[in-house]
């Protein structure tokens, strides 16, 4: 079965799908440095 | 402010319909994924050496990353293809969710970061193995040999049989026999366990041209070559007992479950029913994930009987 689309009908509307997504991307961002920052840690703590 | 019909026709063109995270999350074929996870775990779980707690979970995570890209790509190029099949029609692309380039750059990128996180995690080895195999599934099998040749996905199934390898490789650095034989299982196991499917949805692939080996050879012989890579798939999941690397009791198990699998492709063979196609495309999915938690139980044992 084909999903039905979801639409934006109002410029608000698509503003606020659009406000959510940068938030997870935000967040995938932020995992990210997080990650980054740890591995470096771990690293110079001298762990294989 | 409403949009007009013209300001959503435009949007249509550049991508309006805007994709939630659920749809980049399919995008990344999760299932797929999972599978990818599970292996790579295995491979790194039996590998002699150890590996940090954090490092491990890192280079995990970067292995399931690098093929939810590597599927994202995948994903880009077979848009067509992917419209036209009852299987795969709902997919981001093909249903107007998201825009073909919003799915090349996520792949892309995730593609970049993947193989960076992991070389920083682990070893530039490793992460050289994670590169190609992303190539391998982007590029030789998706562009090159999908739409090409009936084998696409005996040479295309290397890039699933490559995980456990790059999980040994991540914690010991080097490459030996044992990693290859992992995935020597799994490059055997792919043709059955697709043509398996592949005979069942037969007029999708043929809808969308694709030459799986149904359509080109035909039912007949596509059982026939599932007999032949079950029979010679099911001893190679047994070797690991015989070079040391398990216990006798795991080349037990998997020979039983590897003689099943010959058994259903034999019946396959005989019958050449959908019901029993399915039957084996099912028993495949667990025939695998039966041979590698085997290798992760015996490695547990082992460890804790102190072996």
């Amino acid at each position: 079965m084909m999903e039905q689309r979801k639409q934006p009908k109002t410029a608000t509307e698509m503003q606020h799908m659009r406000k959510g997504r940068n938030w997870v991307l935000l967040g995938i961002i932020a995992g990210l440095v997080a990650l980054f920052y740890l591995l470096t840690l771990i690293k110079v703590g001298g762990a294989s | 402010m409403a949009l007009t019909s013209q300001q959503q026709m435009a949007g249509a063109a550049d991508g309006l319909f805007e994709p939630s995270v659920g749809h980049f999350w399919s995008l990344l074929k999760p299932r797929v994924m999972s599978l990818v996870v599970f292996t790579g775990f295995a491979g790194m779980y039996v590998a002699p050496g150890s590996l940090h707690p954090l490092l491990f979970a890192i280079a995990l995570f970067a292995i399931a990353a690098g093929a939810g890209a590597s599927g994202a790509i995948n994903q880009w190029y077979d848009r067509d293809i992917d419209a036209v099949m009852s299987r795969t029609k709902s997919r981001p692309i093909p249903a107007g969710f998201m825009a073909p380039a919003e799915a090349l750059t996520l792949g892309l990128v995730v593609s970049a970061l993947s193989v960076l996180l992991l070389g920083l995690a682990t070893n530039w080895l490793a992460a050289s193995l994670l590169a190609f195999t992303i190539f391998f599934y982007a590029v030789v099998y998706t562009v090159w040999l999908k739409r090409r040749t009936p084998q696409n996905i005996v040479i295309g199934g290397a890039a699933g049989a490559f995980p456990p390898m790059i999980g040994w490789t991540a914690v010991t650095g080097t490459l030996s026999i044992e990693p290859l034989l992992l995935f020597a299982i799994i490059f055997m196991w792919t043709p059955p366990h697709f043509w398996a499917l592949a005979l069942v949805k037969n007029e999708d692939y043929t809808r969308a041209k694709i030459p799986m080996l149904p359509v080109v050879s035909g039912a007949v012989e596509t059982r026939r070559q599932i007999v032949i890579y079950a029979v010679l798939m099911a001893p190679l999941a047994v070797v690991p007992s015989f070079i040391g690397m398990t216990s006798l009791a795991y080349g037990v198990v998997t020979g039983l479950a590897g003689a099943v699998f010959v058994g259903l492709s034999l019946k396959l063979w005989a019958n050449g029913s959908d019901k029993t196609a399915m039957q084996l495309f099912g028993y495949s999915i667990l025939y695998l994930f039966l041979v590698f938690l085997g290798l992760v139980i015996d490695r547990f044992v082992a460890a804790w009987v102190g072996v």
